[in-house]
């Protein structure tokens, strides 16, 4: 691809992003819960556990140390997968995708504009948890975990993104959408250390939670912002079974991707 | 080298579905500039067809080709070319219809600017109303601008007025008939004969999976009995001489002759009744319309 292709690609996902945006802020109700939610739960499970502590492998640390990261992974893992696999299947159901199909617009700059809405949607997200965090929580992050905690988040975005259009193709239809997302996500939340820690759980429910890419995802987020790591920051076995769920995502996808919507 | 004079060939073309034949093995050609109906009731196969041209959806069997493209393969210049309108594609909901033509727009080389595009498709004053109010009407030729917005020398228009008011129709109409004098070629289907009749150059008409016929208007009249002459039936002018008998539909009031020659029937009927002193009360030659034809077809089906 010579560099003149690569550019007009480039603008293309970039207006796609604008039109994602556009689109996005014109529905008000849908992008204040979007941004609500979360801060909500943070500020919800911070007046249920105040000044309360909780025991680690490495120690004891204030509850907030566990609780914001853990709403970070939630956000992220909500505007990638949910939100791309129920916006995807609407607008196959819509017969978007079918339209679009035909135009010349590539694919990859159609789901780009996608991907990159929902991955500034979320680093908008994250950066309010992280603010909320430091100023009322005492939540902090070392200089030397910030290159970390972004690339733990890139590769998590793009996990979940990956899933999320892999996700459409077990939902029939727009209308089953909340409930084959919701329901293959949230039982994934609760045994992945999302609202609740895990470590008192039964063994099997830790293996089973360690396969899936949820609970990785706030284990490496977790590392960051635990004041008692003294490592890098980096969790890197939960980068690679983050990374390989989303090469399975994306072969999934360009295997079984329907631009049409089902009969 | 010969320029290719035919937008779309189409060779013994067969679509199945499952044990389910939609389309039996049909040929036809459109020319370039030319505007081609496809003319059938519901369940025709009209949909699959134009689908199969457009690239959704693979043939079964048969021979293709879409502006020299293999539409299935769905390759980019193909895609730029063409500019599709069907039934059941939707929009962003929030978008304005300004917003969504610069949006489709965007995706192609060399769009056609999109005060153009506004202008032909009439939607000027609506220009910054959101997808989600739009009428039914407004809806479909916001769907028109954007089959419009790549500038496309091939446009496919699916049922393009079905449940329009007359007014709406009306208006749709005009905006076909205006792509057709800046050289577009355009492909559409139909279940209503007056469309067909109003707009085509050409027209295919298919049931079951069949065409039927393909031709133009006068080209379909003159094979078929495409007028009716009528009287209304006396004691007298019920004995018809045998050539006429043979042809005629007698009933105790009126006496009607199917023919594609009228001139010689009323001919040969006035020389027969003068020289004998017989009267044809309310002697009448009517066309019959396409829409005539259309039933007596679609009734001959079992």
């Amino acid at each position: 691809m010579d560099s003149k292709t690569t550019l007009r690609l480039l603008k293309l996902s970039l207006l796609q992003v604008n039109y994602e945006r556009i689109s996005f802020w014109r529905n008000p109700a849908a992008a204040f819960f979007t941004f609500s939610f979360p801060i909500i739960f943070l500020v919800i499970l911070n007046l249920v556990f105040k000044g309360k502590s909780i025991e680690i492998s490495e120690g004891t640390v204030p509850l907030p140390v566990l609780y914001v990261p853990m709403i970070m992974t939630f956000s992220a893992v909500s505007a990638s997968y949910t939100t791309l696999a129920m916006n995807l299947t609407l607008a196959r159901d819509r017969g978007i995708l079918k339209r679009i199909r035909k135009t010349p617009l590539p694919t990859f700059a159609f789901l780009s504009g996608k991907i990159c809405h929902s991955v500034i949607t979320s680093a908008i997200l994250i950066m309010a948890i992280f603010i909320t965090g430091v100023l009322f929580f005492d939540t902090s992050l070392p200089l030397h975990k910030v290159a970390p905690f972004i690339i733990t988040l890139i590769v998590g975005a793009a996990t979940f993104s990956a899933l999320g259009i892999a996700a459409t193709i077990m939902v029939p239809n727009s209308e089953s959408a909340p409930a084959v997302v919701n329901g293959s996500i949230l039982p994934l939340f609760f045994i992945s250390d999302v609202f609740i820690p895990m470590d008192n759980a039964p063994d099997w429910l830790n293996i089973i939670a360690n396969i899936f890419p949820v609970r990785p995802f706030s284990l490496a987020l977790q590392k960051a912002f635990n004041p008692l790591d003294l490592g890098s920051g980096f969790d890197p076995i939960s980068l690679i079974i983050m990374m390989t769920w989303m090469i399975a995502g994306v072969l999934i996808s360009v295997k079984y991707f329907s631009w049409h919507p089902r009969i | 080298m010969t320029v290719e004079s035919n937008a779309i060939k189409v060779k013994d073309l067969t679509k199945t579905y499952g044990s389910f034949q939609a389309v039996k093995g049909i040929n036809l050609h459109v020319k370039k500039g030319e505007i081609f109906a496809l003319l059938g009731p519901n369940g025709a196969g009209k949909t699959t067809t134009i689908e199969i041209l457009e690239g959704h959806r693979d043939k079964t069997t048969g021979e293709l080709s879409v502006l020299g493209h293999d539409p299935y393969k769905n390759n980019l210049e193909f895609r730029s070319q063409i500019g599709i309108v069907l039934q059941d594609t939707g929009l962003d909901p929030y978008l304005t219809i300004e917003e969504t033509i610069k949006q489709y727009s965007s995706f192609y080389g060399t769009p056609k600017p999109i005060e153009e595009v506004l202008l032909l498709t009439n939607l000027q004053e609506h220009r910054s109303v959101k997808v989600r109010q739009l009428s039914g009407g407004l809806q479909r030729r916001l769907d028109v601008a954007i089959g419009l917005a790549g500038d496309p020398d091939l446009i496919f228009l699916d049922e393009p007025t079905t449940g329009f008011d007359p007014g709406a129709r009306r208006d749709t109409w005009n905006t076909i008939k205006s792509l057709k004098d800046i050289g577009k070629t355009i492909l559409l289907t139909t279940h209503y004969m007056e469309e067909a009749e109003e707009l085509a150059d050409r027209i295919a008409i298919m049931i079951d999976g069949h065409i039927h016929i393909t031709g133009t208007l006068s080209d379909i009249r003159n094979t078929q009995k495409a007028s009716t002459i009528f009287f209304q039936a006396t004691k007298s002018n019920i004995n018809l001489p045998n050539r006429l008998a043979n042809i005629a539909n007698i009933s105790d009031k009126e006496i009607s002759i199917a023919t594609n020659d009228p001139v010689n029937i009323v001919h040969q009927l006035t020389t027969w009744a003068i020289s004998n002193g017989i009267e044809l009360p309310n002697l009448t030659i009517k066309e019959q319309s396409l829409e005539d034809l259309f039933l007596s077809w679609t009734q001959k089906q079992p």
